[in-house]
């Protein structure tokens, strides 16, 4: 049996899987992953571009949102933005989810000098805010999705290599790590065989908690104007709805918001429901 | 009978449970800890409880408090008489002035036992403070002499240690003289002595010997340890699954063990040693059933030697049997071992 | 103490180093020429040759990095770019306006939390436990963009309640302009602090301790409000003193977005700006104080907690 195949099949996902919201919750992000797919296949929400009608149309069956300042359709934007987030957040999650996962083993595992430096790389990294590193990053990398990448690639990496590093140190003493030693098992098999693959549940939450930091953050950026350029992002509609409000038109920040809050929330807690699932305290 | 309900008389029994249960409710569904259990606490005895980890020893001695956390354990059905209180069903003010006061309770592990950010001075004054509206020197005094009274050396400089400045052994000593400070009629003992070594439960033991002796406190005393139920306790309950499985008086139990489960726990003790102290439970193949899916039958058939189809399909009633020296020996199984020997 | 203390500053020095070389490297080794991007496109190369001569941009990379060592020690940050004020005034009369929003709200922040978290944990389970924390996450999951936006929006304009947008300096004048952004800052705080002081404290009440202080026959309150709360007050007081740093670095979106001259303000210009002294002067003033907050958290932490010994 593979090792996710075994990991799925413990008590603690068993657990995951009996719970009702969690799996409601799971449900919707997956909803948002299809939608997300289906733009970037070019299934729909090619025209988010164009001009569709007049400015400022309330809703109507043929615009479900309505249309912004341009004439172009909220609804679409609003769909559109989801493959920008869903960009955002894998890229974010995944590269740093990696990196940290490597890095914190190879801290937690061999001690001395390694684990010396990659406490302080963090620390340091720990220790500018992060928002000014995103910033300068994305200022050096260049506006835009990639810089966008770039920085949270560059920062998020330390939350997942702290708690790793913690489990690691935790496992080395583990009497199944001692066996596997006993065994003659190499230094390497016994981490990534052994060691790496237990401390995936904590993996799991920081991948789930970091999505959802990559797209709150992505908001953030685009008000700050380092954010995505050329194409719609939820963030960027919110930034640009603030000069509707005064005219009362509300459908372009409703629309954002409530997308963008949805996933966020659903994301939340099926981290919550993760962390209670694993938490080795609880039964 | 008219003795009986007179107030003034002296209730025959310290704490008398009657068909306690217990159930937890958790995301997973419900479980049954403890089903229907019953025992007699008498003046002045120290009753041992013992079975297997999980059995519900735990639950029992909390319940009695009523110290199960409430929010997902609930007492279904039973009665606790103490003096003229049905526990049970008393109000959460008169259970509060009930606790620490007239039934107080000593846990396993001192350590996590104690409040690691207060002295253990204050710790035990504020049981007084509780209690008696008395000066706070008054509270320090009493405190002090209880803390000499347990064995605590240069207790007036030990008053404002932290716990964690304490050897295990004196924070059991500690947790001991905060139960007794007030002079409970019931002193409830969960595993005193389980989280010490060798020497220090002797000492634990003798000192709850001697309070017994002095104060006249009932004890009920739960232990994993046959030597210790040997060595101090008169009667002895003995539960398996959150069931009372055999009860009676230590001799009975060890000399003549009529449920199976009991004799297989003295027969792993090797004969010589049996009076000895300190003997962890012995261990006995199989696994005590899961309390979610509890069984038709006895709870012991899977592991018992001498299951018959009968034991599989029917819960033996508790049989009671009076013996030579007038005490009551029961157990719950249909084909009870011996009872000719004495 | 002292001997710890000292160790432990000893041990802040290779992060403060480290958070130089990050930013000497992502600003000069990566960020191409900074007075060529300050000056612009417009600038001729004289123009460019006479400034970097006056900042010492005309030396090699390491002496530049030696020269940035030597105004850390000296605490003197040259002057700006784009104001030619020296930065060190500049960050003094930024530190003002910032502290002015992030104080009163992490005050209150805490406040509010930690009273909602023993609410929910006091209640554990039941009804308004689990409607608390509902309301907590689902204030999580609203972007901070949207409070300020809706923030200015009800409270400013609908409901002419604060101003919407500046700042003046005296000391009773300000808070018409700060009132606002404090509220969206506690509200933005709450729900996460909510969460994580409740778990805390959830934590505690699953203790022992608890249930010997239950058998003694106290009170469900001062069980919660004297035995668990002494021991939650350590990760209560650490996240506090954690967010330390933060009050001095303002908040780069609320300043921005609402006008206030504070050093969150000062550093987005900079950065919009490419005023370069200004930028390496923040990042150092804010990692030497993360580093001196790690240090007194854990003073703190020996001081309230006797477990904990310094050695
Ligand atoms: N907090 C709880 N939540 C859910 N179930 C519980 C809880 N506490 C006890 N139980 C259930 O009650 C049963 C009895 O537990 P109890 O702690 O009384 O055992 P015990 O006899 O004291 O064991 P030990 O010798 O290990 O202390 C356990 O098997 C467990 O299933
Ligand atoms: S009832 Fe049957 S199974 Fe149960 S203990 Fe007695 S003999 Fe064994
Ligand atoms: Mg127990």
């Amino acid at each position: 049996m593979n090792v996710v195949a075994r990991i799925w099949s413990q008590r603690s996902f068993q657990k995951l899987r009996r719970n009702k919201v969690a799996m409601g919750c799971l449900g919707i992000i997956s909803v948002y992953a299809i939608v997300a797919l289906g733009v970037s296949l070019g299934w729909f929400a090619g025209d988010h571009d164009s001009r569709v009608g007049a400015k400022y149309l309330e809703p109507s069956l043929e615009h479900l949102l309505g249309t912004d300042r341009q004439g172009r359709d909220i609804f679409i934007r609003v769909l559109y933005s989801t493959k920008v987030a869903f960009s955002v957040g894998l890229v974010a999650a995944v590269v740093s989810v990696f990196i940290g996962t490597a890095m914190g083993s190879l801290a937690g595992y061999f001690h001395g000098k390694v684990d010396a430096v990659i406490v302080w790389l963090y620390s340091t990294i720990q220790s500018i805010p992060y928002l000014l590193l995103l910033m300068a990053v994305t200022y050096i990398a260049g506006k835009g999705l990639s810089g966008l990448y770039v920085a949270f690639c560059a920062t998020y990496w330390v939350g997942p290599c702290r708690v790793v590093r913690g489990e690691v140190l935790k496992l080395r003493e583990a009497e199944f790590v001692q066996a596997a030693r006993a065994l003659g098992f190499g230094r390497w098999r016994i981490l990534i065989r052994h060691i790496v693959p237990n401390t995936m549940h904590v993996v799991l939450v920081n991948f789930a908690l970091l999505f959802i930091g990559a797209i709150k953050s992505e908001v953030i950026l685009s008000y700050l104007g380092l954010g995505v350029q050329g194409e719609p992002s939820w963030g960027t509609m919110i930034d640009q709805a603030r000069a509707e409000l005064i005219n009362g038109f509300f459908w372009q920040i409703g629309g954002a918001t409530v997308a963008m809050f949805v996933l966020v929330l659903a994301f939340n807690i099926f981290a919550d429901a993760m962390q209670d699932a694993f938490d080795p305290k609880a039964k | 009978m008219n003795n009986l309900s007179s107030p003034n008389r002296m209730p025959p029994m310290a704490l008398s449970v009657t068909d306690l249960t217990v159930r937890f409710d958790s995301d997973q569904g419900s479980l049954i800890a403890v089903e229907n259990v019953s025992f007699q606490l008498r003046h002045g005895e120290i009753l041992g409880v013992v079975g297997e980890s999980g059995c519900g020893k735990t639950v029992t001695s909390k319940a009695i408090l009523r110290l199960l956390p409430e929010h997902f354990s609930k007492i279904t059905n039973g009665k606790i008489q103490f003096g003229n209180d049905d526990l049970v069903r008393v109000t959460e003010q008169r259970m509060r002035q009930i606790r620490g006061a007239e039934i107080a309770m000593i846990f396993q592990d001192p350590m996590s036992a104690l409040n690691p950010v207060f002295t253990i001075g204050y710790q035990i004054t504020e049981a007084i403070a509780q209690h008696r509206s008395i000066s706070r020197k008054a509270q320090q005094s009493m405190a002090i002499d209880m803390l000499k009274q347990v064995g605590i050396p240069s207790p007036e400089r030990r008053f404002f240690d932290y716990p964690h400045q304490l050897s295990g052994g004196m924070r059991q000593r500690v947790m001991i003289a905060m139960a007794l400070v007030l002079n409970p009629k019931v002193l409830l003992a969960d595993e005193p002595t389980t989280a010490l070594d060798v020497t220090l439960q002797a000492q634990i033991l003798d000192l709850m010997d001697t309070i017994r002796e002095k104060h006249k406190t009932s004890i009920i005393l739960v232990t994993h340890d046959l030597g210790v139920v040997a060595e101090v306790c008169d009667r002895v309950v003995v539960m398996y699954a959150g069931r009372v499985v055999e009860q009676g008086s230590a001799v009975d139990i060890f000399k003549n063990p009529r449920h199976p489960y009991t004799a297989r726990l003295m027969e792993s003790l090797p004969q010589s040693d049996r009076h000895s102290r300190h003997h962890r439970l012995p261990t006995i193949s199989g696994l005590v059933p899961d309390l979610r899916q509890r069984p038709a039958g006895c709870r012991f058939a899977d592991r018992c030697l001498i299951t018959q189809q009968r034991c599989v399909q029917e819960e033996p009633e508790l049989v009671s049997e009076v013996n030579a020296a007038h005490e009551t020996h029961s157990w719950r199984c249909h084909y009870p071992l011996g009872g000719m020997s004495t | 103490m002292t001997a710890y203390v000292l160790r432990r500053l000893l041990h802040g020095i290779p992060i403060i180093l480290g958070v130089t070389i990050v930013t000497f490297i992502l600003f000069h080794v990566f960020g191409g020429n900074p007075i060529a991007s300050f000056l612009g496109k417009n600038a001729t190369l004289a123009d460019i040759a006479a400034m970097e001569k006056e900042y010492g941009f005309d030396k090699s990379l390491p002496l530049q990095y030696l020269d940035y060592l030597y105004q850390i020690i000296r605490f003197d940050f040259g002057r700006s770019f784009a104001t030619r004020e020296p930065v060190v005034d500049m960050i003094i009369s930024g530190v003002g306006p910032s502290l002015s929003l992030t104080l009163p709200a992490l005050l209150l922040t805490s406040l509010i939390s930690v009273s909602i978290a023993l609410v929910s944990a006091f209640f554990r389970g039941q009804l308004v436990d689990r409607l608390l924390v509902f309301l907590a996450v689902i204030g999580m999951s609203v972007s901070f963009l949207v409070y300020i936006v809706l923030g200015q929006y009800l409270l400013a304009f609908k409901l002419p309640l604060f101003q919407i947008h500046g700042y003046e300096a005296g000391f009773i004048d300000r808070w018409q302009y700060l009132s606002l952004p404090i509220i969206v800052m506690v509200v933005v705080g709450t729900g996460y602090d909510t969460r994580f002081y409740r778990s805390v404290m959830v934590e505690e009440t699953t203790k022992d301790y608890i249930v010997t202080a239950f058998a003694k026959g106290l009170s469900r309150r001062r069980v919660m409000f004297v035995h668990m709360l002494k021991n939650a007050s350590l990760p209560i007081i650490t996240r506090m003193m954690i967010s330390v740093p933060f009050l001095v670095t303002g908040s780069l979106l609320l300043e921005s977005f609402f006008g206030i001259p504070g050093m969150g303000n000062m550093l987005l210009t900079a950065l919009d700006q490419a005023d370069l002294p200004v930028i390496k002067a923040y990042t150092v003033v804010i990692s030497i104080l993360f580093v001196l907050s790690n240090i007194t958290t854990d003073v703190l932490y020996a001081i309230f907690d006797p477990r904990v010994k310094l050695s």
